[in-house]
C-alpha cells in the first residue's frame, strides 16, 4: 500500500507579499518554522457573512480538490449564512450544522486562512469512502499466498464530524498560523462536544496535476462516467456528492488490476495538503484506512477524545497561573467563538481577553501546543 | 460416408493422446466415464490404424474438485439527469456447472487434414457421446458443458490471463497445467478475486478475449453448436474461452434418439404427394434421412440412409450388408439432422 506521506515538497519562494519571512530566510529547506513571526498576531474566529470576500479569495486560490470551498460566490454566501446560524443559534444540534472559521492577522487586519467543521458527514444522506482492505488468497497445492489490496465502497464515516475547508495563504505556511487554524477547531469541538460526533474525519485532496488530470479518477471513476475530474468536481461541488457516489462501482476494486500510476496514487496527498495533513497526523489521526472515492486522497479518521489537543485540553479560569510554553487558548462561547496562541501562562491581558470575547473573569479552554519535531522526516 | 471409426481408447492410445493434450492422459476411472478415439477404419488404412481424434465424456464435474468459471454478467450505471447510461460487463467467479456432465479432452489430427474431414471426425465423436448419453440417461446429468480454448498468441500466452490471472498468481499457467493436470485450475481459483470484477478494469486485449475461441478451435465450436450447445455467459478462468452448455434433453440428437428395428428394403424415392388445396392440416409423412446408428462398443457409430416408419428403420439391403447388420436387429439411433416431425406411427 502506498500510504506513506511523501517527503515534504519544497514550497518554493513565497509568491505572496504577506508578512511572512523576509527574503533570504526561507529558502528551500521545507517549512521550517519562522521563529521571528509573533504568534500573538493571529486570531482564529467564527466566520460571518462579512467574510464573503475573503472566502471568495481563498476559494479561488485553493487548488482543485478542496471541494468543500465552492468557487461560486452565492454558494459561499449560503455556506457563510449557515455557519453564522450554527454559531449563533440556541437550538440543539441537528447534525446539519457547518462551522466556518477564518484566521485573521491582527497586524494587517487581513483574513489569511480558512477552516471549517461539518457536524455530521453526509448529513441526511450517506458519506462515501473507499476502505482499504487486505484479503489473503492462498492455495496450498500451488504453494502460493498473496495479500491482495482491495478498496471497498463504504459508508463507515457517515455521521462522523468532518474537518473541512482548510486553506492558508502560502506566506503563512512557515508560521504557527496553520497550527492555530487547524487545531483551534479541535478546541471548539472539545468545548461543544455535544454538538459533534465522538468520531472525526478529514478529507485531504489526492494527487492531480495542474490540468486536473487525476490518475486515480482516470483509472476508476472515469470508467463509469466518461468525465474529467474537474468536470466531476464541478458536479459534486454544487450538489450532493452521494448522488455521484451511487453511480460508482459497488463491488470492491482489486487494486492489482489498476494501472501502476493509479495504484501509487491511492492514499497519496496533493502537495497542497501536506501541511494540514501533517497536523492531523500529529493529532493522532489514522490515515491508513480510508481514501476518497474520487481522487484516492487519504481520508484521516480518529476518535475525538483521543486527539492530542482534545485530550490535553482543559477548561481553566482566565486568571489561573498556567503552564509555560505555547498554548492554544479558546473562548467558551459558541457565538463569536475565537481562539489564539499564547506564549507562557494563562495571564491574559485585557486586550487579548477582549479579542477572545471573554469576560475578564470567565474561563477559557486551553491546550498546550506541542509542535512536532522540526524536520520533514517527522511527518512520515 | 463412414470413413471414421470410433472406439474406446485403450492403453496403447494414451501416448499419442497425451502428446495431443499436452499432459498425461489416463483411461477412465469410473464406468460412466468414457474416452473415445476416432481412427481411420482398419480396412482402408492398409493394416495400420491412425488416430484421428479423441473425446472424453465425464458424468459429473466439480464433485471431487471444485470446477470454476467466470460468469459474464452485465451491470448498468444510469442517471438520466446526467445523460449517463453505462453498460459494464462483470466477471464473477463461481462453480455454476457443478454436477454437469462434460465433453472434454477433445483433440483431433489437424496437420494435412482437409477441414471437411476434421469436421467429420468431430461429428462422429460427438455423435457417439450424445447417443451414448441418450442411451444411458441415468448415468449423466441434465446439464452438459464443453469448454473451448480461448485465444493465445504465438508464444502460447493468453491475453486474458495476462490481463487478469497474472495479477493474482505469478506462476506460469501452462507449466502448472502440464505439471498438475486440469486440477490446477481449481487450485488457482483460490487465488483469484471472489468479488465481481468490472471487465473495464482489464487490459483491452484481455477484454477482447472474453468468450473468444482460439483460431484452431473454431471448427470444434461449430461442431458443438451444430449439436445444439450454446454459449451460456460463462468463460474459462484461464484463457477466457467460452463454456458451451446445453440441457441434454434439448439436444436434437438426444431428444430424437430411439431404438428401432432394422428392416431391409429398397427405399422408395421421396415423392411429393399431390395435395388438395386448400389443405386444412399438414400431413405428416415418412421421410428418408441420414441416421446415426450406435453399433457395438468396438465399432462406434455409422451413418446410414434410412426411413423410420413407426418402430422400424428401413435401410437398403446393400447398406445393411456393408455395415454387417441383420434385418430384425434392434439398433439405438438418431437422425443426423433433426426431423421436423415425428415419423408416422
Amino acid at each position: 500500500m502506498n500510504k506513506q506521506v511523501q517527503p515534504a515538497i519544497d514550497a518554493g519562494p513565497d509568491p505572496d507579499p504577506g508578512p511572512g519571512p523576509g527574503p533570504g530566510t526561507s529558502t528551500s529547506t521545507g517549512p521550517a518554522l519562522d521563529q521571528r513571526f509573533d504568534p500573538h498576531r493571529l486570531l482564529l474566529r467564527a466566520a460571518g457573512p462579512a467574510d464573503l470576500d475573503a472566502f471568495e479569495r481563498c476559494a479561488a486560490a485553493s487548488a482543485t480538490g478542496i471541494t468543500t470551498l465552492p468557487a461560486d460566490r452565492s454558494a459561499l454566501q449560503d455556506k457563510l449564512e449557515r455557519s453564522a446560524q450554527a454559531f449563533g443559534s440556541s437550538d440543539d444540534s441537528s447534525g446539519e450544522e457547518i462551522y466556518l472559521f477564518v484566521l485573521e492577522d491582527l497586524a494587517t487586519q487581513r483574513v489569511v486562512g480558512t477552516s471549517g467543521i461539518a457536524a455530521s458527514a453526509g448529513f441526511a444522506d450517506r458519506f462515501y469512502s473507499y476502505r482499504n482492505e487486505m484479503v489473503v488468497h492462498a492455495s496450498k497445492p500451488l504453494a502460493a499466498s498473496n495479500r491482495i489490496h482491495t478498496l471497498h465502497l463504504c459508508h463507515d464515516l457517515t455521521g462522523h464530524t468532518l474537518l473541512t475547508s482548510f486553506y492558508i495563504e502560502p506566506g503563512y505556511e512557515n508560521t504557527l498560523a496553520p497550527q492555530l487554524l487547524s487545531r483551534g477547531r479541535l478546541l471548539f469541538i472539545a468545548e461543544f462536544a455535544e454538538r459533534f460526533s465522538d468520531r472525526i474525519a478529514a478529507e485531504s485532496p489526492g494527487l492531480s496535476d495542474d490540468n486536473g488530470r487525476c490518475p486515480f479518477w482516470d483509472a476508476v471513476g472515469r470508467r463509469f462516467f466518461d468525465m474529467d475530474y474537474p468536470q466531476i468536481e464541478r458536479l459534486t461541488g454544487g450538489r450532493n456528492k452521494a448522488f455521484i457516489a451511487e453511480l460508482m462501482p459497488q463491488s470492491p476494486i482489486y487494486v492489482p488490476l489498476l494501472p501502476e500510476e493509479a495504484q501509487w496514487a491511492i492514499g497519496q496527498l496533493h502537495p497542497v495538503s501536506e501541511l494540514p495533513f501533517s497536523v492531523l497526523l500529529d493529532e493522532g489521526f489514522d490515515a491508513e484506512t480510508y481514501v476518497d472515492i474520487f481522487d484516492g486522497g487519504p481520508t484521516a479518521e480518529a476518535r475525538v477524545a483521543l486527539l492530542k489537543t482534545v485530550a490535553a485540553s482543559r477548561r481553566m479560569a482566565l486568571q489561573t497561573a498556567g503552564t509555560t510554553g505555547l498554548s492554544l487558548v479558546a473562548s467558551t462561547q459558541r457565538a463569536g467563538f475565537s481562539a489564539m496562541l499564547r506564549q507562557g501562562g494563562m495571564n491574559i491581558d485585557s486586550a487579548s481577553a477582549e479579542r477572545l470575547h471573554l469576560p475578564t473573569t470567565g474561563s477559557v479552554r486551553t491546550a498546550p501546543l506541542h509542535m512536532p519535531a522540526q524536520s520533514s522526516g517527522a511527518r512520515a | 460416408m463412414n470413413n471414421v471409426h470410433v472406439r474406446h481408447a485403450v492403453a496403447g492410445d494414451l501416448g499419442l493422446l497425451s502428446a495431443w493434450l499436452g499432459r498425461a492422459v489416463a483411461l477412465p476411472f469410473t464406468p460412466a466415464e468414457q474416452l473415445w478415439v476416432a481412427e481411420v477404419p482398419a480396412q482402408e488404412a492398409s493394416g495400420q490404424t491412425a488416430l484421428l481424434g479423441c473425446l472424453r465424456l465425464v458424468p459429473a464435474i466439480g464433485v471431487a474438485l471444485p470446477r470454476v468459471s467466470y460468469h459474464v454478467g452485465c451491470t448498468v450505471h444510469s442517471a438520466a439527469e446526467l445523460g449517463l447510461h453505462h453498460r459494464q460487463r462483470t466477471l464473477l467467479l463461481g462453480h455454476d456447472h457443478t454436477g454437469a456432465s462434460e465433453l472434454t479432452d477433445i483433440a483431433w489430427l489437424r496437420e494435412e487434414q482437409p477441414l471437411a474431414e476434421q469436421a467429420e471426425v468431430l461429428q462422429h465423436l460427438l455423435a457417439v457421446a450424445l447417443l451414448h448419453m441418450a442411451q444411458h440417461r441415468r448415468d449423466y446429468s441434465q446439464g452438459l458443458i464443453a469448454e473451448l480454448p480461448g485465444p493465445r498468441d504465438s508464444a502460447g500466452q493468453s491475453p486474458f490471463w495476462q490481463g487478469l490471472g497474472r495479477h493474482f498468481f505469478s506462476g506460469d499457467p501452462q507449466a502448472c497445467a502440464a505439471h498438475h493436470g486440469p486440477a490446477w485450475r481449481s487450485w488457482v481459483a483460490a487465488l483469484l478475486p471472489r468479488q465481481p470484477i468490472y471487465a473495464s478494469f482489464l487490459s483491452l486485449a484481455a477484454q477482447n478475449a472474453i468468450a473468444q475461441v482460439d483460431g484452431h478451435a473454431l471448427l470444434l465450436r461449430e461442431a458443438l453448436e451444430a449439436a445444439g450447445l450454446r454459449y451460456g455467459h460463462h468463460i474459462n478462468v484461464e484463457d477466457g474461452g467460452p463454456v458451451l452448455e446445453a440441457q441434454v434433453n434439448d439436444l436434437p440428437l438426444c431428444a430424437q434418439a430411439r431404438s428401432l428395428e432394422l428392416c431391409a428394403e429398397d427405399l422408395p424415392m421421396p415423392m411429393p404427394m399431390p395435395l388438395p388445396l386448400p389443405m386444412p392440416m399438414p400431413m405428416p409423412m415418412p421421410m428418408t434421412s441420414i441416421w446415426w446408428l450406435a453399433l457395438t462398443q468396438q465399432r462406434g457409430v455409422i451413418k446410414l440412409r434410412g426411413q423410420a416408419i413407426g418402430r422400424v428403420l428401413a435401410v437398403a439391403q446393400a447398406d445393411l450388408q456393408r455395415a454387417q447388420l441383420q434385418p430384425g436387429q434392434l439398433v439405438w439411433c438418431a437422425p443426423v439432422a433433426p426431423l421436423n416431425h415425428s415419423p408416422m406411427a
